[in-house]
């Protein structure tokens, strides 16, 4: 029996350290959000004059022709976002608030910040929609922005 | 979970005041029938516990000089201390286990540090419990409570945003989880034994929904954001004995 434990020891000593889980990151700084049809339901596309964000001095879209989708870069140092939409549908101001979680991957990968718990502070749309409240990144080829927040007009 | 083991331990305690019971019933009837007295008081309560085994982890001790060299005793960046003690009661064993952890991780443009104490507190069944040299083959479980904090301070860069730095922590953590375990304890000379234990850990829970930092360990269970753990010790134990073993007089 005494063989017997010094050996399971040895064996574990082997096991010790190989424990490090992979580098995959899925969380976000982007916030997704796409235009639908408020009577339909389907994705529609609407031409953005401007889209400003309170923070940034440029604007982020500037005489988009037609889009379906934008993408809203998140501060991980503040706590909301203010965004100023100027559409076709006229001018209309949404501004949403978060939660930043930061945790760390590993000592290899480091540490990843995630916003969570998205919700609504003002919107001035018709309607909006939470489909994701945690902003990530679908794994692939290009690493897609999830969609967090459905606008229709 | 935690009313299966406290029954478990409401079991023991009553088979203990049984077996004292017993004996007591038995010293009032011997009174008219000395011939029978001496040979009945000789006969010693088998749940009456015989020693108090305190045992120290090589393992978490090894872990740290694995990783920091011999200097891991004095200034390591991972310092973990887990003792155990246990007494036995006929064929169970009532098992203490006490543990210490500190830990940095130091990770790319962010280090972080987790520091906290654990307790486990469950039964084990001996298999061996016949064995005249006090061997054990056991299994048994754990309740198991961890109390502890960390804190994190990284750089990050933002495309947008440009590159800044956070800091964020966790004043007052607390966890708890079940634990299945196996495992050996043998005796290599009359006071010093040694030992292993083989653990499953499962059932987390814990107390940090929302909050800025989700923990990375917790000390006593391993990495928080795994639902169920593996642990194995390696003990080197010491056992007091209550009275003169038989183990001397069977060698």
């Amino acid at each position: 029996m005494r063989k017997i434990t010094g050996i399971l020891f040895l064996a574990y000593l082997f096991l010790v350290g190989c424990n490090d889980p992979d580098c995959i990151r899925l969380a976000s700084t982007t916030m997704g959000i796409g235009f639908y049809d408020i009577n339909t339901g389907d994705a529609m596309a609407i031409r953005v004059n401007k889209l400003q964000v309170v923070g940034i001095e440029a604007a982020l879209l500037e005489n988009i022709e037609s889009t379906n989708n934008v993408l809203l870069p998140i501060n991980p140092s503040d706590t909301s976002i203010a965004a100023v939409f100027d559409t076709e549908f006229g001018v209309d101001t949404l501004i949403i608030s978060y939660n930043t979680v930061t945790r760390l991957i590993s000592e290899e990968c480091g540490a990843e910040i995630m916003i969570e718990n998205l919700r609504k502070v003002r919107n001035d749309f018709d309607s909006i929609r939470f489909v994701n409240r945690s902003l990530q990144i679908t794994l692939g080829e290009s690493n897609v922005v999830t969609e967090n927040v459905k606008i229709f007009n | 979970m935690l009313r299966f083991l406290i029954s478990i331990l409401f079991v023991q305690a009553s088979l203990m005041s049984f077996g004292q019971s017993t004996e007591s019933k038995i010293d009032s009837a011997s009174v008219a029938k000395p011939v029978q007295k001496d040979s009945i008081q000789k006969a010693p309560s088998k749940f009456k516990p015989t020693g108090l085994r305190v045992g120290i982890d090589l393992v978490s001790f090894g872990q740290g000089v694995q990783k920091n060299g011999i200097r891991a005793l004095t200034q390591a960046d991972v310092r973990q201390w887990k003792f155990s003690a246990d007494i036995d009661i006929y064929r169970y064993f009532l098992n203490f286990e006490y543990g210490k952890f500190e830990r940095y991780w130091i990770a790319p443009a962010s280090e972080y540090y987790n520091e906290g104490t654990f307790i486990k507190i469950g039964p084990d069944v001996n298999f061996f419990h016949k064995d005249p040299k006090k061997n054990a083959l056991f299994i048994g479980l754990r309740y198991a409570r961890s109390k502890y904090s960390d804190y994190i301070v990284y750089d990050y860069t933002n495309p947008v945003y440009g590159d800044n730095s956070k800091r964020a922590s966790n004043a007052e953590l607390k966890s708890n989880w079940f634990e299945i375990t196996t495992g050996l304890k043998v005796r290599l000379t009359k006071y010093v034994w040694s030992g292993y234990t083989a653990r499953f850990k499962f059932r987390v829970n814990d107390n940090y929904d929302n909050n800025a930092l989700a923990p990375h360990w917790i000390p006593g269970y391993g990495a928080a954001t795994r639902e169920s753990a593996w642990g194995l010790e390696y003990w080197l134990i010491f056992r007091v004995p209550f009275k003169k073993d038989k183990i001397e007089e069977i060698k």
